[in-house]
């Protein structure tokens, strides 16, 4: 007999599984499938043969009727015993194979799975068996009646020339039943095999409705699962691990995202995302510390070390030589001028890039109307809230485009000579007179 | 073993009270193996060393994932908890190379103490170990390691 299955190993020493037909290669030990095109006799000899190979136990035997039985194997194939108690591959009894064809076949094919191995929590082996036997005594009983009804019109002749004929049937029959069972079979083996993505889904929700805690190990959280059914939908401890390490992680990327999702919430509430130029926070930090005539770059960052941490300096300015730089050139400002002379050194910088700016307020018109508003930037002065400051900052600072064709503004030291709020008054007069001029 | 706490030990950085549970677990475990018996025969000696080793390799571990894997303690925090010794900073600057991620201990790593100039028998692959039997038509011999008991810790495995 041709067997196209071929065993090898793979690297890691796992058996591997190649077929040269259909050149399939798969980790589980292919099921054996009888050749319909072999004469019964030979097929019976080598069947036989196989049983007595493989040490087949047989692990559930369903009686039928007229001494027919059915028994199922542990590899999950199955043979039918006849009256004499020899194993045969085909049944050959009309009246049995009547019986099977009244048979729930989603039962017998789950008795089939529990022989091969299949655990479930729903159903046990046992319950399943005696549901099939209760039934096959119930449909008994409803064939001898009918029998009772039709035993007249069917003649003995008849049946003994038809015998052959139906025999053939039924081997067809039987043949199509064993594909479909092997399909379904193949599709509980592969539930059972390969933890199924739905058994690790609720899993991970044990995970949850135990509240286990993230900031423990495996091992601790695990005592608290174990005896849950639930538990035991995967199976390998190692897998079980990698989970929960997923699980801690995940959940700690949902926060994370919930806090984003909020910021972006605020952002479309504004409807733009306003972000801050290069130098903004260190210039605010330039602005708020004691400028003394002999103050370096160093005193300053040792003595608003918090505020540097706090708004992230090393995001915006990545090098401290960059921070050095820009710092020494705005302590100049803040040293030799006053705060009016800061203004005009300002205004003359704005001044410089009039033109674009104008242009860039003709293209959002829509946006400078409501932003250089008078009242609506009265109401956030008076309000006196910082955060309002520097948001309507933000917002004049987007209007003017900062970030794109005003780019190069964004490096001159000039354009940071002021505080926040000086910056916002100063910025929103310039932009009013150039917008609808003076 | 952690730091002994006195009054000069810096407070601990926010978050240290959610893993604290953890770690006093650890601790308490640390402290049944130190009192537990030892084996009269010589060649289980050395075997509740092992068992220190393992809730020693377990904490640092522990800490690792916390701070690399799940990302839930603050910067500070690690540093703290590698200053106050709750995790052995060494062995975690291992576990981050290629090749080393499930390393025991640095012991069977250090080439200089073995006979052969090698690293531990635990650091080979099983699969290596079952083949190399396998041509010898044995079964393999390599049960744990005598540095610290481990049963192998090749990245493979």
């Amino acid at each position: 007999m041709h067997r196209p299955w071929r065993e090898f190993k793979a690297p890691n020493g796992k058996k591997y599984y190649y077929n040269t037909e259909t050149k399939k290669t798969q980790w589980e030990k292919p099921i054996f499938k009888p050749e319909s095109t072999k004469t019964a006799n030979s097929d019976i000899s080598t069947f036989q043969k196989r049983v007595a190979d493989e040490k087949l136990e047989a692990v559930f035997v369903v009686p039928l009727l007229n001494d027919w039985k059915l028994v199922i194997c542990n590899n999950g194939s199955r043979f039918f015993s006849d009256p004499t108690g020899k194993p045969q591959h085909h049944l050959d009894d009309p009246q049995c194979a009547e019986l099977l064809e009244y048979l729930d076949k989603d039962k017998l094919v789950t008795l089939i799975g529990f022989a091969r191995g299949y655990m479930s929590n729903s159903v046990s082996a046992d319950s399943v068996y005696d549901q099939l036997i209760e039934e096959i005594l119930f449909i008994k009983q409803d064939m001898q009646v009918d029998d009772g009804e039709n035993s007249n019109p069917e003649s003995e002749s008849e049946g003994e020339v038809n015998e052959t004929v139906n025999e053939e049937q039924d081997l067809e029959q039987d043949l199509e039943q064993d594909s479909q069972l092997i399909d379904t079979l193949n599709d509980l083996s592969e539930d059972f095999n390969t933890d199924s993505t739905s058994n690790i889904q609720q899993f991970i929700k044990l995970f949850d409705s135990y509240g286990l805690d993230k900031f423990s190990t495996w091992k601790r959280e695990m005592r608290k699962v174990e005896k849950d059914p639930a538990f035991f939908l995967v199976k390998d401890d190692q897998l079980r691990e990698e989970l929960f390490e997923k699980w801690c992680c995940g959940d700690h990327e949902g926060d994370v995202g919930s806090i984003d999702d909020e910021d972006s919430m605020s952002a479309t509430d504004d409807e733009v995302e306003l972000e801050p130029t290069k130098y903004h926070y260190l210039s605010h930090i330039v602005n708020k510390s004691e400028i003394e005539d002999d103050t370096i770059y160093e005193d300053i960052r040792t003595n608003q070390k918090a505020l540097f941490k706090e708004l992230r300096i090393k995001d915006f300015v990545k090098t401290k030589k960059e921070q050095q730089k820009f710092v020494s050139k705005l302590l100049f400002y803040y040293k030799k001028f006053s705060l009016e002379q800061r203004k005009e050194v300002f205004r003359k910088e704005i001044d410089k890039h009039a033109l674009t700016i104008k242009k860039c307020l003709d293209k959002n018109q829509d946006d400078a109307e409501t932003y250089l508003s008078k009242e609506r930037f009265d109401a956030v002065m008076k309000s006196n809230d910082a955060f309002a400051v520097e948001t309507a900052l933000l917002q004049l600072e987007n209007l003017i485009d900062i970030h794109g064709d005003m780019h190069s503004i964004q490096e001159t030291p000039e354009y940071y000579v002021l505080g926040i709020k000086d910056k916002t008054v100063e910025l929103f007069n310039i932009l009013r007179t150039l917008h609808y001029g003076q | 073993m952690p730091r002994i706490v006195t009054s000069r030990t810096k407070t601990p950085p926010e978050g240290f009270s959610k893993i604290k549970p953890t770690l006093d677990e650890f601790e308490a475990e640390l402290k049944d193996v130190q009192t537990a018996a030892e084996s009269k025969v010589a060649a289980r000696g050395s075997q509740n060393l092992w068992k220190v080793m393992r809730v020693h390799h377990e904490r640092s571990r522990y800490v690792y994932t916390l701070y690399y894997k799940r990302k839930l303690i603050s910067r500070e925090l690690y540093h703290w908890l590698l200053r106050e010794r709750y995790a052995d900073k060494l062995l975690i600057a291992k576990w981050r190379k290629k090749g080393y991620e499930k390393l025991c201990c640095l012991r069977c790593i250090q080439t200089n103490e073995s006979n052969h100039g090698t690293t531990c028998i635990c650091r080979v692959p099983r699969a290596q170990l079952e083949r190399d039997a396998e041509s010898r038509g044995e079964e393999v011999a390599f049960r744990e390691c005598v540095h610290c008991g481990c049963h192998g810790c090749a990245s493979t495995d």
